[in-house]
């Protein structure tokens, strides 16, 4: 009796059931699903697939280095001073992805342009390029904008001290512009290490908005010329203790070298990891080793074979031989060009390597170097 | 190329269908918009922190004596032996804001029967017969998710009365003490449905899994199950393609006959199965002579489930310096379900779930994550004022874990990062940034979606797996949900002689 009961009982409900989810659905409305959720739109104006950008202008700012002002037809996204857009730029026939901090402020996308700034090095083949070969009226495909090189007031001091070097200052010249424009309610204090006095980028700009707005102040410091008005030889631990305030933060930019000796000297001051950031750099060391190695590259169900250098990073290798694949911040940071290596082995930094990453053999390729002949799986 | 099988999507439940196809000895393919696998369930480095973005805790694994479900099928898929769990000691630890309330009670249903009766005298009986049904409802549950409705009547299971209940009504039915049933809904903000609107025999199986063997946590992040899954599905021959975001299904004879991808690639396959939103699929990826005024009808009768919002922060202090003494915290105003998720509706509310974690040299890794139910998040926020929402959200739910747990934390942030459904709706694409599928309510519940399964495909060769899935959403239930698709494909290629 009791089970007949149960039986019926069951099917009842979940005849109930059913027929009232059969209900709901016939009595819904039958107009195209929804889309244009706020959430949505606003990731994809923040981070459109890519951007087709021109130049407009380009303005010497030192014997070596030029800024170059792009301007989309669309908006540009809104973002943070530190953050970095990447460029293709078409070499002989071959694309090469590069990383440039960006060195205007966010409010400067209300005219749907950004600056970059780059210095000419001399075997660099992408910064030579811009030097001498872009012009006014150039496209390129940009990406971005990347990178958490940036002001989180949850976790920064509102006193930023900024220590760069040479083309280091580019993103303080962005945070510097956002403070005068009253985006950002910060101090910073910045300093500036180049080698002579004509090397200082942005030298008028920078005075212009120190004396506009007493949260900007800036300290040159000449390494390699003595002149009045301008600090000399390095920064140094004094320096920095000459303008270190009980709370503050530590942004650092500038060559590897520059990185070194300031981590020295921050760590001698006894500052914790938490009040000191810096740009992202290659932390590897580039090897001595000129050895050829073959890399067997598994990419589209097809494997191609390339030969790469103990001192070419892979993606180097693959830029140079044209093969299609990812890359962003160049450097081993990001992830984004994150690849398996199936045999072989690498020097690499595995410091941004995920702890399962590196237990499956993942390395970062922009900033790994081969030191055997080695196998590897690209992310498509 | 051709293959037996495309999957769209990498997430938990794609990985499991992927992986369980391919053991079939199927010929699959998945197709990922983004560089690593796991969909919202992945993990990032910042400095000496790496983060998980998804797990707080995992249910349903057990250990190798107890065993539970998902120990089984990472069995089955061969990948149990390739992974580290850490058991968790509590199973519920709630601090309420404003009725200053906290509660904290241990694993096994006994032990956490005692602890409970010490905090709410007269609560055993209740108890007991709440565990009872939650057994019942687990067995319930495999019968119709495996259609066997003619043993599930000749059983003879008390549960059966409440197949159709709610929590609340169940909790009434069995007069359990208000403050009782109070503490015993605190996990009702991991589903994102209160009391009111769950469905007893989801909520009671899930949680008495919690509750019966405990939760664990991955040692490497659940990053390490995605890629033992993802690892040991190519070792069979799989073939997995990353930043290749499917835009399209195209269609031969009422049937999808393969995918185009948004850089211009074509892949054909025989089935394909889905493990992002039917919201997408059907809104966005259906040419027009494929679309059924049903697809529509479907995701408009349907509510979209949580938004979520988290905060990732390292913190430069040991969880003892700190003075953090659990490792994870349900954060309520106070403990009704229902009075809470209202609340939940706006922006600035208290409810969250905290986890932390010990990290190398004497940091720590906590994660504040909250849900924001309706849109008022995706009205206020535009592309201008998005970081000025991101820190400003992220500041107040800080200061609510600062309460609830009485530690300061501010000094210690050596990193940030913080996810909103701005994020979530880049990084899976998902509408109005959702991460919990549709939201379970009434007809929209456990069982009425899985009974319906067959009869809401609306493409014969398509199938959905995942957050947005039949198990709705959640870490285990992802998982679990991806075997039950890809055992209905391979039992549909059967029947169709495609075998």
């Amino acid at each position: 009796m009791r089970k007949n009961k149960t039986e019926k009982n069951v099917i009842d409900q979940i005849l109930k059931l059913s027929l009232e989810r059969e209900k709901c659905i016939k009595e819904a409305s039958n107009k195209p699903i929804r889309k244009d959720y706020g959430s949505n739109r606003v990731s994809s104006e923040l981070h459109p697939h890519s951007l087709v950008m021109q130049i407009k202008e380009i303005k010497v700012e030192s014997p070596t280095t030029k800024s170059f002002v792009l301007a989309t037809e669309s908006d540009f996204p809104n973002f943070l001073p530190g953050q970095y857009v990447t460029i293709d730029v078409l070499v002989d026939g071959l694309i090469y992805n590069r990383a440039f901090t960006i060195s205007s402020s966010p409010s400067r996308i209300l005219q749907n342009e950004i600056e970059i700034t780059v210095k000419r090095t001399e075997h660099g083949l992408i910064s030579n390029y811009f030097f001498y070969q872009v012009n006014v009226g150039d496209y390129f495909t940009v990406h971005g904008p990347f990178g958490n090189f940036t002001y989180q007031s949850l976790r920064d001091e509102k006193h930023v001290l900024a220590l760069a070097s040479g083309s280091g200052i580019i993103p303080f010249r962005a945070m510097a512009h956002t403070i005068c424009d009253g985006i950002c309610e910060i101090d910073l204090t910045i300093l500036y290490e180049v080698p002579h006095e004509n090397e200082i980028l942005f030298h008028e700009e920078l005075d212009e908005l120190c004396k506009k707005n007493n949260h900007i102040h800036v300290v040159y410091v000449l390494r390699e010329e003595v002149k009045e008005g301008y600090q000399k030889n390095n920064i140094s631990k004094e320096l920095i203790l000459r303008y270190q305030k009980e709370h503050m933060s530590y942004f650092v930019c500038g060559s590897k070298d520059f990185y070194s000796s300031m981590n020295v000297i921050l760590k001698e001051l006894k500052i914790a990891n938490k009040y000191i950031r810096h740009d992202f750099y290659n932390e590897c060391e580039i090897p001595t080793n000129e050895e050829t190695y073959e890399l067997r590259i598994l990419t589209g169900g097809k494997e191609k074979i390339v030969f790469g250098r103990g001192n070419e990073t892979i993606l180097q290798t693959l830029e140079r031989e044209g093969i299609a694949h990812k890359k962003r911040c160049g450097v081993g940071v990001c992830g984004f060009c994150r690849s398996k290596l199936l045999s072989g082995s690498v020097l690499t930094n595995d410091k941004y390597l995920r702890a399962a990453d590196k237990k499956y053999h993942y390395i970062h390729p922009c900033a790994s170097y081969p030191i055997s002949n080695l196998k590897i799986r690209l992310p498509k | 190329m051709r293959y037996d099988v495309i999957v769209i999507g990498a997430g938990n439940g794609g990985l499991v269908s992927a992986l369980t196809l391919q053991k079939a000895g199927k010929k699959v393919l998945i197709l990922e918009k983004n560089n690593v696998p796991g969909g919202f369930v992945t993990s990032f480095v910042r400095g000496r922190f790496e983060f998980d973005t998804a797990l707080h805790e995992f249910y349903g694994y057990g250990n190798d004596q107890t065993k539970e479900e998902i120990y089984e099928l990472f069995t089955r898929l061969g990948i149990e032996e390739k992974l580290e769990m850490i058991p968790r000691n509590e199973s519920l630890h709630v601090v309420t804001l404003n009725t200053h309330e906290e509660y904290t009670l241990p694993v096994s249903i006994q032990s956490f029967i005692l602890k409970m009766e010490e905090y709410v005298s007269g609560s055993t009986e209740s108890l007991n017969a709440f565990f009872r049904l939650a057994l019942e409802a687990k067995k319930v549950f495999s019968y119709l998710n495996s259609g066997e409705l003619e043993t599930l009547k000749e059983n003879n299971l008390e549960v059966l009365s409440f197949l159709n209940c709610s929590v609340e009504e169940v909790f009434e039915h069995l007069k359990m003490p208000k403050k009782a049933r109070e503490i015993l809904s605190t996990y009702w903000i991991l589903f994102g449905s209160p009391m009111k609107e769950l469905s007893f025999v989801h909520y009671a199986m899930t949680i008495l899994s919690y509750i019966q063997n405990g939760s664990s946590i991955p040692k490497l992040k659940s990053h390490d199950i995605s890629l033992s899954l993802e690892e040991e599905f190519e070792r069979l021959g799989g073939t997995i393609r990353f930043f290749s975001e499917v835009q399209k299904l195209f269609f031969q004879n009422d049937k999808v006959a393969g995918v185009t991808c948004t850089d211009g690639s074509v892949f054909y396959a025989d089935y394909v199965i889905s493990n992002i939103a039917p919201n997408v699929v059907y809104g966005s990826m259906i040419p027009l002579d494929h679309q059924q005024k049903e697809m529509n009808q479907l995701c408009n009768a349907r509510t979209l489930g949580a938004r979520g919002f988290t905060i990732y922060l390292g913190l430069n202090k040991s969880m003892q310096e700190l003075g953090i003494s659990h490792h994870h915290y349900f954060i309520f105003d106070a403990l009704d379900s229902n009075i809470e998720a209202k609340k939940m509706k706006e922006i600035f509310h208290n409810g969250c779930v905290a986890s932390v974690l010990e990290n190398e040299a004497n940091t720590t890794v906590l994660c504040i994550t909250t849900l924001l139910f309706g849109e008022d998040f995706d009205k206020v926020v535009t592309s201008k004022n998005y970081f000025e929402w991101k820190e400003k959200i992220a500041r107040h739910f800080i200061s609510v874990f600062e309460r609830a747990s009485g530690c300061s934390i501010k000094e210690t942030i050596e990193e940030i990062e913080v996810c909103t459904p701005v994020t979530f709706a880049r990084y899976g694409g998902s509408p109005s940034g959702c991460i919990y599928g549709y939201q379970a309510k009434g007809y929209d519940n456990l069982i009425p979606r899985t009974l319906h399964v067959s009869k809401e495909s609306y493409i014969s060769n398509l199938y959905f797996c995942g957050g947005f899935g039949s198990r709705l959403s959640g870490f285990s239930s992802s998982y679990l949900n991806g075997e039950d698709v890809a055992n209905k494909l391979l039992e549909d290629m059967a029947k169709k002689g495609d075998i």
